[in-house]
């Protein structure tokens, strides 16, 4: 038993890692194909010359032949001195740019999720309890309205709503820190990311509800409910015991694949709400041909998911025995 | 035992009508059926909607909402509802044609990998579950930003299908494997036909059913991410769609809140979202239509 989860494991990790480096070369050759380099700008102002424009190239890498250039991005990848390069646009190093941004999507990706999670999740609850009365029905179509707004379009909405028209928000985003006041930092950081947490949240809470009132009602109409109910067992003490432990493994499954893919979700909410994070420093190094950053980011995000999934396939497989012989 | 052309297209005829009455009865399919026949007839009858066009312009700028405007007029002294209007059928046009592709590509790659089996199998296994760990409306970003001097319709639809098959290929290819040991599967192979044939004429039909209700929801998600990449200014500027007028929108939201232009914001969200409740609630029903075991209750 033990040897069969190990080498599980062991199979899962090897499969991950190779992944890893299909998705990251992906990238890369997606960006060597594109046309452009951050200095085509001065050029074309007459800033720099023809030669030092060459000099700038060769300086930066972009004149590198592919299989040179993808061997040294494998290196820093591998080593994480990807991260001690400089960003040729910002001329700092990617470490400074990404420690920069990478907590203010982190707390607005986790703070969405729990919120729409748990608010999804009780919800569904709530629905599966009251299967086919007209409460379930009313809250399920409510769902499948706000399920159907784009992201961007609520962060619009609440935007012109409660920072324009009622004053109550920021409009712009970029929260200022107190580093010595932590207190006050974390209300200002409240304050600045209350609507873009609003906005966010509502795919999780959507996704959640939905799924955990299939699941549930599911289990309800499974013949071990009915006969625990039929022996007159309380329906909490059924739901506490059985149902919920039932749907756990798919449930963490679910969770640990959404939280791996947070990162893609935030892009444009934070382009809607000018939120200084991640989303916005990929959005602007793709559009400045800023390469490095762009593939450090990524690789940040790419081992992000494979990690969250890789995770959910080892909690499944040891929730699920079932899994772990097939 | 043969069966003439005719008999089998009639056969077809019934389980369309079947399928239809069906959908048509169920409480979500009809939701579904009514939006969606009214966004149609918008795409294929822009002019009953609105007397603009979206090449019209006026001389002002930025007036708001009345009788003859009823979204306003933007920035280039454009009507919005017209604009509204006319991207009607580019964004129900790329979302179906995305769809399509995608499940093509889905099903293809899917019945391959489930009936050869072995190192071909493991092969589009490991692809397709690779391109499934990209974040795909970021991957997407990235392309269109990176070529986006080239940038049209075609490539944002063509690329969504790129990125988008894996999940539909692992559900064909797991249905492929029930299918493959199927007694008719295996008569058909001791019979020598070969591997194309029995791919095209038995397993591929059988899955078809299933990937009509996917593609249905999946035209939801990809007008939605469309509108998406043009809201982020990587849109076709020819081609205006539903996103292209939030983008607008987006960027002249101080005259929005000044000139108090709300339905510049709310009209194009409203279109995007019924939309895609058209299509969310079609496949639901289609999907209740094909899964008897839920349709009892």
């Amino acid at each position: 038993m033990a040897r069969g989860i190990v080498s599980y494991v062991l199979t899962k990790i090897v499969h991950r890692l190779l992944t890893l480096i299909f998705v990251i070369l992906i990238i890369y050759i997606l960006l060597r194909l594109a046309p452009g380099t951050p200095f085509d700008q001065y050029l074309y102002q007459g800033k720099i010359t023809q030669a030092q424009y060459e000099n700038l190239l060769k300086e930066w890498g972009y004149r590198d032949s592919f299989l040179v250039g993808a061997a040294k991005m494998l290196y820093g990848m591998i080593t994480f001195s990807l991260f001690k390069m400089k960003s040729p646009v910002y001329n700092k190093p990617i470490i400074d740019l990404i420690s920069v941004r990478l907590p203010y999507t982190l707390s607005l990706v986790t703070a969405a999720y729990f919120f729409g999670a748990m608010l999804g999740m009780i919800l569904g609850l709530y629905c599966a309890r009251n299967r086919g009365t007209l409460k379930e029905s009313v809250i399920i179509w409510i769902t499948l309205g706000i399920r159907s707004l784009p992201v961007f379009w609520l962060g619009m909405v609440l935007l012109y709503v409660f920072a324009f028209k009622l004053g109550l928000f920021p409009f712009l985003t970029s929260s200022e820190l107190h580093p010595n006041n932590v207190f006050h930092h974390m209300i200002d950081w409240l304050w600045h990311s209350l609507l873009p947490i609003i906005a966010l949240s509502k795919i999780y809470a959507v996704s959640y509800l939905l799924t955990i009132r299939n699941m549930v009602s599911e289990e309800y109409t499974s013949d071990y409910v009915v006969s625990f109910r039929a022996m007159g067992l309380r329906e909490d003490y059924i739901i506490e015991r059985y149902v919920l432990r039932s749907i756990m493994p798919p449930v963490i499954t679910m969770m640990a694949i959404d939280l791996g893919f947070l990162f893609g979700g935030a892009v444009v909410t934070e382009t809607v709400f000018n939120y200084p994070g991640m989303g916005t420093l990929i959005y602007t190094a793709i559009w400045n041909k800023d390469y490095p950053v762009v593939l450090a980011s990524f690789y940040i995000i790419a081992v992000a998911v494979i990690l969250a999934i890789t995770i959910a396939e080892i909690t499944y497989a040891y929730l699920d025995p079932r899994i772990r012989r097939g | 035992m043969a069966r003439t052309l005719k008999e089998k297209l009639g056969e077809k005829w019934e389980s369309l009508k079947e399928v239809s009455r069906y959908v048509w009865h169920h409480k979500m399919g009809k939701v579904g059926v009514i939006i969606l026949a009214f966004l149609l007839i918008m795409a294929f009858f822009p002019g009953l909607f609105t007397k603009y066009t979206p090449d019209w312009t006026s001389d002002e700028t930025f007036v708001p909402a009345s009788w003859d405007h009823p979204c306003g007029i933007d920035q280039e002294g454009k009507d919005i509802w017209a604009q509204i209007v006319y991207g009607t059928r580019i964004s129900l046009a790329v979302g179906f044609i995305a769809a399509l592709l995608t499940v093509t590509i889905g099903a293809l790659v899917g019945t391959v990998a489930g009936y050869y089996g072995d190192i071909v199998d493991e092969i589009l296994v490991f692809v397709s579950d690779s391109i499934m760990m990209l974040p795909s409306l970021l991957l997407l970003i990235v392309i269109a930003a990176l070529f986006s001097n080239v940038w049209n319709i075609w490539y944002t639809i063509i690329v969504i299908a790129l990125i988008s098959w894996p999940s539909t290929a692992r559900m064909v290819r797991a249905q492929t494997l029930q299918l493959k040991n199927r007694t008719y599967v295996e008569a058909a192979i001791t019979l020598g036909a070969s591997k194309k044939r029995i791919i095209f004429r038995h397993i591929l039909p059988n899955t078809i059913p299933l990937l009509f209700a996917r593609a249905t929801i999946q035209v939801a998600g990809f007008i939605v991410t469309v509108a998406s990449l043009t809201f982020l200014g990587l849109g076709d500027p020819h081609n205006p769609d539903w996103g292209y007028v939030m983008y607008t929108a987006n960027k002249n939201m101080m005259m929005i809140v000044m000139k108090g232009m709300w339905q510049w914001i709310v009209v194009p969200g409203v279109m995007i979202a019924l939309a895609v409740i058209a299509f969310v609630c079609l496949g639901e029903a289609l999907q209740d239509y094909l899964n008897p075991k839920l349709r009892r209750r």
